[in-house]
């Protein structure tokens, strides 16, 4: 009577119900569409264009090339000390080709700045290998020789007249100067880069001369190896450099070339703490040795000719004291 | 007289005036409760009737000759049967009578005096006295008023009733009517389909006791005395007959207007909603009567007790089987989605930083051709891009699925630049270095913040589906409580009802909503600990301990570079020593290693991270020794010691920190899936049980108290 209407209202609700939540039940699994994204790698720390730092007034107030007169005789203080500790601590590069880097595979050191140093070691016990080389970056150069953590440095370091107020150099053992690295086949001439980009490390010196005579764009990096890949992904048109350190690079790849005149000149010296007279005079000997002896020749022939050509030994000259 | 006269009984029903019976009909008791007396005349059962002195009936003759002296006449109930209703202490009876098909005809609501019931030599019967004055209902509810001219012309005769009584009574007519509208009984009871029992025979002759005095007295009916307020107590006693119709007459009254368009018959639904407020006399309009279902009998209370009953338990059902069924989605995605794609993330950034340090200890001079390093970073790539497609997997939002995309272009970049690299070097050019040096920074400052930020978003995903899987299920829990309590209150309450302690239907219903809440209780709090352990266990100490190995790896790569790439910008050997002093302090008894050892208590997972400690402690003072002899110039000699697998060598350290730190990691992650997945286990099955049990009680709760209620018919 009464409760049959009701029963089957309640039935139809339950139905109802069961179906609502049956179908709410069901989750949908949404599938995402995905452009390919655009990867282009640069190496870290690319800046284009380069922060170019500001032109610094040449100091000549001094004659940076004339250093302290040769002098053989190893009786010196720090002579004497190197000598009590039997092998000689030399700050150099392990990581630029032919100049300072260590062999991948046999672990060793080789290059023009290591052969110089080896010379050394040569003079000073009669065993070129009678040196612990230390790695070290062109910042660490001239706190390293303060502190006296080591004893020299051969490190493609330039001499001028600023630096001489920290350290001491020794002759000029290499002319290096600024010039380019293009690929093979690009044009030899310098002045086809004229608005191409053109790679150099950052800080350096070279960004200005790129900017100022080549009137390429310079872009920087943060490391030398990552101009030659910029070099090598055709992102630069060429990269620009000490000429030693190119050569380094198109030695690593012989589908690049060195190319054009010095824009600029670096004259390269062995550096040491700013009081060791007598090894700068000792070193000083050594280096008019190799001068005269082939052994200058021999090292240049091993390492740098056949990227850059003949080169001969670059004249000593000595202050007046 | 306040005990009941069972069904079937003939009792005798006297009408008259001046204490003589003048109507007596012999009715069959139909129905004797508080409410009322309700009796059947059957078809040509022997009556006596009121007549003319010579014996006339009385319709016959004018309203004159009907008032005075008259006499009485021995008759047969004429026509089909009918079933007088007396309503106790209201001034009326109503009427059903038949068609001769059985069909409900007319009810006639006779208005006169309250009954008064007696008892004497074994014989029952009431005693009324007619009012004249008839309301009458038709067939489709209309009520009118019937015999107004006969009651006008009676009205200040001697023995019936003066005129401010007949004001009075007219106003009984109302009440009547109202009566009938809001269904009080007789008028909400179904007598409109009775059918009286095939057993029930009509009396031969009447017993002699219908003579007896009639107990309407003349004195109580035109008499006024005070009102004593509220009406007296019923039944109401032979002597107090009298209190009744003063209480009846204390009553005020209005004018006589009456306009009614219909009452609810039995063959209307019940439960319709009241439409318009009832006539008052005097105001204008018609009106619809008010169809409200109030139960009011047993059978209707049982039912509609019954109908909120199996509401209630669906409604419980309903929200427990919701309850479960979002929990275990929310289980799903936890597992599922996030905690795989937590997982991938963790994998791909330690795949990632392994092949990072793979590769550049292949750099140290001799390990070029080593097959072991070219083995562990060709499995540390392939590790890494399973990593990613299990992430494309799991992605959760459009930004996460780009950031995948992402990873998964650059990873061919990466591994490209390791062979160019690799290519250099076994020619012994030291441009190897440069591009080994770019790839690690692509993988370090491109792909790994990416990772990073994709396991940030998947733990912080886990978490919120940590929480709602552990919710308490209030909802459902609540409803089940109430359906419980509804259950056992109608017990109860039927139990009293029908004198019988058990109902098994409901009994069944109530145990099986119990069950329910038990299952729904246990079911949680397994749930909550398993996600817990997960958790705890699982998630909380792969996010550290990947950190941790992440570390180790970097501090590895330092030191190869320490070796090799000593000179250019970055001081690899300050940041080994910064890592090495987070993850062991800096006396080797501090960091977070030593800090994770004792924050977890499973102790597989200390085991692990014990031997972590023990063996970066061992690494630490081999790589100091390894840096001393580089710094003295002994670089062949820091070689061999950083690849060296003899005890005392970095190289060993650091396979023992790498295998220990590997462990612990898979075990934390084996331990998240565990758990998940047997709190996933302990919810199978129960939308199907909570469905069950629901249909179950609806179904016991409604057999049981059907039975009961079948029982009232």
């Amino acid at each position: 009577m009464i409760t049959k209407p009701v029963m089957k209202r309640i039935r139809v609700a339950v139905v109802v119900m069961m179906a609502g939540l049956l179908v709410g039940c069901g989750s949908t699994d949404p599938r995402y569409s995905v452009e390919p994204p655009q990867i282009s790698f640069l190496p870290q720390g690319v800046t284009d264009p380069a922060d170019v730092p500001d032109e610094t007034t040449v100091d000549e107030s001094c004659d940076p090339l004339a250093s302290y007169e040769p002098v053989q005789d190893p009786d010196g203080p720090q002579l004497a000390r190197i000598k009590d500790r039997g092998r000689l601590i030399v700050g150099v590069d392990q990581t630029t080709y032919l100049l300072g880097y260590r062999d991948p595979l046999s672990g060793e050191m080789d290059g023009f700045d290591i052969r110089i140093a080896r010379q050394i070691a040569l003079d000073l016990f009669g065993d070129e290998d009678a040196v612990q080389f230390k790695a070290m970056s062109s910042a660490e150069r001239e706190p390293a020789l303060q502190e006296q953590s080591v004893d020299l440095v051969v490190r493609s370091m330039t001499i001028n007249c600023t630096r001489w107020e920290n350290v001491a150099f020794s002759t000029e053992y290499y002319r290096a100067g600024q010039k380019v690295l293009v690929p093979d086949t690009a044009s030899d001439d310098p002045s086809d880069l004229v608005g191409e980009k053109v790679c150099s490390a950052e800080g350096s010196t070279s960004l200005r001369r790129i900017q100022q005579e080549l009137n390429a764009i310079p872009v920087s990096v943060r490391d030398w190896a990552d101009c030659m890949i910029l070099l090598q992904q055709g992102y630069v048109a060429g990269m620009s450099t000490d000429d030693v350190i190119l050569a380094g690079m198109a030695a690593q790849d012989p589908n690049t070339k060195v190319i054009g005149e010095r824009i600029s000149d670096e004259p390269y010296g062995v550096a040491a703490n700013k009081n060791h007279i007598d090894l700068v005079r000792f070193v000083n000997a050594t280096l008019e040795r190799i001068r005269e002896d082939g052994t200058w020749d021999d090292i240049y022939e091993a390492t740098l000719k056949s990227t850059l050509g003949d080169a001969s030994p670059p004249p000593a000259r000595y202050r007046d004291e | 007289m306040s005990s009941r006269l069972p069904i079937g009984t003939t009792m005798l029903i006297r009408f008259g005036r001046f204490g003589t019976a003048r109507w007596v009909l012999p009715g069959i008791v139909v129905d004797d409760t508080s409410d009322g007396l309700a009796a059947w005349v059957c078809e040509s059962t022997p009556i006596v009737r009121g007549s003319t002195r010579h014996g006339r009936r009385l319709r016959e003759v004018a309203f004159q000759e009907r008032i005075g002296d008259r006499s009485y006449r021995h008759d047969l109930w004429q026509g089909p049967g009918a079933l007088l209703c007396f309503p106790v202490g209201k001034p009326w009876s109503v009427w059903w009578l038949y068609s001769a098909a059985g069909r409900l005809r007319e009810i006639k609501g006779d208005l006169g005096e309250p009954v008064v019931r007696w008892r004497h030599e074994g014989w029952h019967g009431l005693d009324g006295s007619d009012h004249a004055l008839d309301v009458v209902f038709d067939a489709s509810g209309r009520a009118g008023l019937r015999d107004e001219a006969e009651f006008e012309a009676k009205t200040g005769r001697h023995g019936y009733w003066d005129a401010a009584k007949a004001r009075r009574i007219r106003r009984n007519a109302t009440n009547l009517i109202d009566d009938a509208r809001d269904g009080r009984w007789p008028f909400g009871h179904d007598y409109g389909s009775f059918v009286p029992e095939k057993s029930w025979r009509p009396i031969d002759r009447l017993p002699p006791i219908w003579r007896h005095p009639h107990r309407i007295h003349p004195a109580s009916v035109n008499n006024t005395t005070e009102c004593t307020g509220l009406p007296p107590s019923h039944p109401p006693q032979t002597a107090d007959h009298t209190v009744w119709s003063d209480w009846l007459t204390c009553q005020g009254i209005d004018h006589l207007e009456v306009a009614v368009t219909a009452v609810p018959t039995n063959t209307a639904p019940a439960g319709q909603a009241p439409t318009a407020t009832p006539a008052i006399p005097g105001q204008r309009g018609a009106v619809s009567p008010k169809k409200r279902f109030r139960p009011t009998t047993t059978p209707s209370k049982l039912t509609a007790g019954l109908a909120v009953a199996l509401i209630l338990i669906v409604i419980a059902g309903a929200a427990s089987l919701a309850d479960s069924l979002n929990r275990s989605t929310a289980i799903d995605e936890a597992s599922g989605q996030r905690g795989r794609m937590a997982i991938a993330a963790f994998e791909m950034y330690r795949a990632l930083s392994d092949a990072d340090a793979a590769a550049a200890s292949a750099f140290l001079p001799g390990q070029a051709a080593d097959e072991k390093l070219t083995d562990d970073y060709e499995n540390a790539i392939s590790r890494a891009g399973t990593a990613i497609t299990t992430l494309a997997g799991e992605v959760t939002a459009a930004d996460q699925a780009d950031m995948v995309a992402e990873l998964s272009a650059t990873l061919p970049v990466y591994t490209g630049l390791i062979e160019t690299a690799r290519t250099y070097h076994r020619q012994g050019l030291p441009l190897g270095l440069g591009y080994l040096r770019s790839a690690s920074a692509l993988a370090h400052e491109n792909m790994l913040p990416t990772v990073d930020q994709l396991q940030l978003e998947a733990t912080g995903d886990l978490h919120d589906a940590k929480k709602h899987t552990t919710a308490f299920p209030w909802v459902a829990a609540v409803a089940l409580v109430a359906a419980l309590a509804w259950l056992v209150h109608s017990h109860i309450n039927l139990s009293r009802r029908t004198k019988r302690l058990v109902n098994p239907g409901m009994v069944t219903a109530i145990t099986s909503m119990l069950v329910m809440l038990v299952w729904l209780l246990v079911s949680w709090a397994n749930v909550s600990s398993h996600i817990a352990a997960g958790h705890n266990n699982g998630t909380e100490p792969l996010e550290a301990l990947s950190s941790a190995h992440i570390d180790v790896q970097q501090a590895r790569s330092n030191e190869a570079l320490t070796l090799i790439a000593q000179g250019t910008d970055t001081d690899y050997e300050a940041e080994f020593n910064a890592i090495m002093v987070n993850l062991i302090g800096d006396d080797g008894e501090g960091g977070i290693l030593v800090e994770l050892s004792q924050r977890f208590d499973d102790p597989q997972l200390t085991t692990y991270i014990d031997d972590a400690i023990g063996a970066a402690r061992d690494w630490r003072s081999a790589h100091t020794a390894l840096r001393e002899l580089d710094d003295n110039g002994d670089y062949p000699g820091a070689v061999a010691s950083t690849v060296g697998i003899e005890s005392g060598q970095a190289g060993a350290a650091f396979e023992a920190l790498d295998e220990a730190l590997t462990g612990a990691n898979e075990l934390a992650a084996a331990k998240f899936i565990e758990e998940t997945d047997a709190a996933a286990g302990a919810l199978t099955a129960s939308g199907i049980g909570f469905t069950t049990i629901t249909v179950l009680a609806m179904f016991a709760c409604a057999v049981g108290v059907q039975r009961r209620i079948a029982e009232y018919r």
